[in-house]
């Protein structure tokens, strides 16, 4: 019985590994990828409007809150982590940390983020079909010397 | 090395590679960045947005501080102050106002 019990463990260490390996794999080349330049992220903060693309703030925000959330998420989980380690006793499943509850304050955050990012498009789309600011002319292509509206 | 902890080190280095990589290509142009900072009136003419600044330095000091109150506490997610949301709501409405104010503005004032 106990043979069976340290073989699980084993296992269980073994597939964790396995498993870091391979999505260590992954990370990898999707970092590699984005650095040799195979994955393309020359657009990341701009919005092709027209022939021109201009970088848009809003994209600028959102890309820094992503990053934001996900370091607190992670650096959350990981210390949750360690704290339940350190209070676990064998074959207490009570101990398993679960993903941390997200406030609404910082959904809140991300939603003014993203309201504020489809009111921008809507005046700029407003502005375009008035004949404000060149933005119809910009979307079918561009007038000749025309400039296409800006990117957010 | 135990299984959590690599997974905390890939997790933590995957993170900081990726950000690492983002802003090399921002500051070398591979991302373009073009722009970011200027608006466009009704003609076309592009100008430095106090609008754009005054969002981005509002949204730099939101995500720095919202990170060191992570890392001081990091059992759970902070709770966000009804102040900071009025005050980053409040730099949208300007900047949005000022975007609105830049696109309509000549229709208005004639």
């Amino acid at each position: 019985m106990s043979t069976n019990v340290h073989g699980l463990v084993y296992l269980e260490t073994l597939a964790g590994y396995l498993i870091c390996i391979i999505v260590a794999l992954f990370a990898l080349l999707v970092l590699w990828r984005i650095f040799d330049g195979t994955i393309d992220l020359t657009f990341l903060l701009s919005e092709k409007d027209g022939e021109r693309s201009v970088a848009s703030m809003s994209r600028f925000q959102l890309l820094i809150f992503i990053f934001v959330i996900a370091l607190s998420f992670f650096l959350i989980v990981f210390s949750n982590v360690k704290l339940r380690q350190a209070k676990a006793t064998p074959g207490n499943f009570d101990s398993l940390p679960g993903l941390p509850e997200v406030p609404n304050g910082v959904l809140g955050l991300l939603g003014i983020s993203a309201s504020s990012y489809a009111v921008s498009k809507a005046i700029q789309h407003g502005a375009g079909k008035s004949g404000n600011g060149g933005g119809a002319e910009a979307r079918t292509g561009g007038a000749p010397g025309g400039r296409p509206p800006e990117g957010d | 090395m135990e299984v959590t902890q690599l997974i905390a080190w890939e997790a933590l280095i995957f993170l900081f590679a990726l950000f690492g990589i983002v802003v090399i290509q921002i500051l070398t142009g591979a991302i373009n960045a073009r722009g970011l900072l200027e608006g466009t009136t009704p003609d076309g003419t592009r100008f430095a947005s106090a609008g754009r600044v005054q969002l981005l330095i509002a949204t730099i000091v939101t995500a720095v501080q919202y990170l060191s109150q992570v890392m001081g506490n990091p059992q759970r997610f902070p709770d966000i102050p009804q102040n900071w949301l009025l005050l980053f709501g409040g730099s949208q409405v300007i900047y949005l106002g000022s975007k609105f104010h830049a696109l309509y503005g000549k229709d208005s004032d004639s």
